[in-house]
């Protein structure tokens, strides 16, 4: 890892105004939605109100976007190039850099809302649910980041979103246009409805690894098969991803890197 | 930079982290795709079924028996591969040391595993087949624990299921739902199944289907023991001694009625015809009723039922027989009649004229108490 590359890129994202405008709405939206809850519905005061683990996401996505394809639109990259780094510490870096930060950003979110749930109801301090959802936020946040990383070196600026955004289009859209063959494969195909429904779960766990890296903390306990497969499809997402961001930008041409 | 031994180029390849990307999705792919596929070995191997918990399960033939021996309710697990439900249940919380020491102790367990989501009822397997007659296994996706008491034990689903008594529906003022919601009571479990706990204070299920903490199950545990402990309610007709069946014919016709002590049937025709004002009316105005009820537990007690059922030819329960009619001809309505047909009969026997049928009144009950 590289130090200057992660400190830069975490300066490049204080000097951008609707990031900084973005994080603080992903701050305050929750805390606004549990102070509504809390005003008119006195009983669950002394609920623990934490927003999802999934929340991370959107903390990576503020931070990730664009975080390789910006460099290069700028040509900042090449400089960065020209010096003794390589691709692949440039970009175990930038994926440092926005997991640390999405994972701090939202460990901080947590930790506000479980304070004021705190301050409401004390014996929460120690809830067991808060430590798991911390966990799982750096968790997701670690996961999340190697995605957006890959598809920011797709391109150059900030096009990965609209990649991202296209993929998930074109997923819904595949799912409304493959609903209905789905729901009669099984008539036609000579495929038993139980296989199918298992092809269409090894589909959704595809998609759910990619979409959503998560390692559930609670399967933690049971040692069993399910948490063995949640860390090695985190560990897969992470890697491959990590690989193919790496293996793309080595392909690109910068005029000023080395050879 | 010159070219020294430590060298090392921009675009070099990252070998090792290619290798782990290789494999690992290597490893997803055979092991960690889709908890429910026949391929997923390390679920196989590190699944929580292998270490069984110590629970002492019978085969439900040993369980049927034993039940018929000492009384105690079958436990029916119901376990779905690669639920997590079920998972969690076997693995956790039949682990600890109340719920074995109290479903051992309380319960005769019987395990029912299936290997995966049985779509039509012809591919149950061979052996499930007797227990999905008797509780429908087909389209189950998740765990569910299911407790037959041993009175009910070679019954179907819907008899056991079904109660009339009130404490045990959860209800004290039935008519104030309407009849018709009592076939909800009836035919559903209660509350457990959908919301883990029981909401309506009392009431109680022998269907556990969604749980939530170690604590609903134990609750489940508690009251599905007790389930068809209960006499089923009588309804709100004056009942009157049955050795005035064998006295001299009272100043009132007399009117039997017949009932199971379990079953759908019986169990809806006490909370529909005997909460019923019409009914309750007729019979305590201007008849003798008389309750006889089928005692499932010791047969012997039934002399006088069976004498009645073969007199009039009876196979099946509930029955209502009005002795004592106007043309001096008993006369028998079978079966779970709607009430306002058996208001008809009433009718009929008393030689009164025919009324309006009016389903729009709702009685409150409490005005006969």
């Amino acid at each position: 890892m590289n130090r200057a590359i992660c400190v830069n890129t975490w300066r490049e994202f204080k000097s951008n105004k609707v990031r900084l405008i973005l994080l603080t709405l992903l701050f305050l939206g929750p805390l606004a939605h549990f102070t509504w809850r809390r005003c008119f519905s006195p009983l669950e005061i002394q609920d623990e109100m934490i927003s999802f683990s999934a929340m991370s996401i959107f903390f990576a996505l503020i931070w990730g976007i664009g975080v390789v394809g910006r460099e290069r639109q700028h040509g900042t990259i090449t400089l960065v190039l020209a010096r003794p780094v390589t691709i692949t510490n440039y970009i175990i870096s930038k994926w440092i850099a926005v997991g640390l930060a999405a994972a701090i950003c939202a460990v901080q979110a947590l930790v506000v809302e479980h304070a004021i749930s705190v301050y409401f109801a004390p014996s929460l301090l120690l809830d067991g649910e808060f430590f798991a959802n911390m966990a799982e936020r750096i968790i997701i946040a670690f996961g999340t980041a190697s995605v957006l990383v890959f598809c920011s070196s797709l391109v150059t600026g900030i096009k990965d979103l609209a990649i991202i955004a296209g993929v998930l289009f074109a997923l819904m859209l595949g799912a409304q246009v493959l609903s209905p063959v789905y729901h009669t494969a099984y008539t036609w195909s000579g495929i038993s409805q139980v296989n199918l429904e298992r092809l269409a779960h090894i589909g959704f766990g595809a998609l759910a690894a990619v979409f959503y890296p998560n390692i559930p903390i609670a399967n933690l306990f049971t040692f069993g098969g399910e948490y063995i497969g949640s860390v090695i499809n985190y560990v897969c997402v992470v890697s491959v991803f990590l690989s193919l961001a790496v293996f793309t930008l080595s392909r690109k041409e910068f005029s000023y890197a080395q050879d | 930079m010159p070219k020294t031994d430590k060298y090392v180029s921009t675009r070099s390849q990252p070998k090792r982290l290619y290798l782990l990307a290789v494999s690992a999705l290597l490893l997803a792919s055979v092991c960690g795709i889709g908890k429910e596929y026949n391929f997923n070995l390390l679920n196989e191997l590190a699944s929580p079924f292998r270490h069984s918990p110590p629970i002492v399960w019978r085969t439900r033939e040993a369980a049927l028996a034993e039940s018929g021996r000492t009384g105690k309710p079958i436990l029916y697990a119901i376990l779905v591969k690669g639920d997590d439900a079920s998972i969690r249940l076997e693995y956790d919380d039949f682990n600890k040391k109340d719920t074995y020491e109290f479903i051992n102790a309380n319960y005769i367990p019987v395990r029912i595993f299936l290997k995966e989501k049985i779509t039509e009822e012809s591919k149950t397997p061979l052996e499930f087949k007797a227990f999905s007659e008797q509780f429908p296994l087909s389209y189950r996706s998740s765990v569910a624990l299911f407790t037959v008491p041993a009175k009910l034990r070679m019954r179907n689903h819907n008899d056991i299921l079904s109660s009339a008594n009130l404490a045990e529906l959860g209800i004290s003022e039935p008519n104030l739902y309407g009849h018709q919601n009592y076939q909800y009571y009836n035919n559903y479990e209660p509350a457990y199944s959908y919301y883990g706990r029981s909401e309506g204070g009392n009431s109680r299920g022998p269907v556990l289907n969604v749980y939530r903490t170690h604590e609903d199950l134990m609750e489940y545990l508690f009251a599905a023991k007790n389930w068809h402990h209960f006499k089923p309610s009588t309804g709100l007709v004056h009942w009157q001694p049955a050795k005035l069946l064998d006295g001299p014919k009272p100043a009132k016709p007399r009117v039997l009625v017949l009932l199971d002590d379990i079953g759908q049937e019986s169990d809806h025709f006490r909370l529909n015809s005997l909460y019923n004002r019409e009914v309750v009316d007729l019979l305590n105005k201007n008849c003798t009723p008389i309750l006889l009820e089928y005692d499932t537990e010791h047969p012997e007690r039934n002399k006088t039922i069976d004498q009645i059922k073969n007199k009039y030819g009876l196979t099946s329960l509930p029955a209502t027989v009005f002795v004592d009619a106007k043309d001096g001809k008993d006369d028998v309505i079978r079966g779970n009649a709607a009430e306002q047909n058996i208001c008809e009969f009433l009718r009929n026997g008393l030689g009164l004229k025919a009324s309006v049928p009016d389903n729009t009144v709702q009685y409150a009950s409490h005005k006969y108490r």
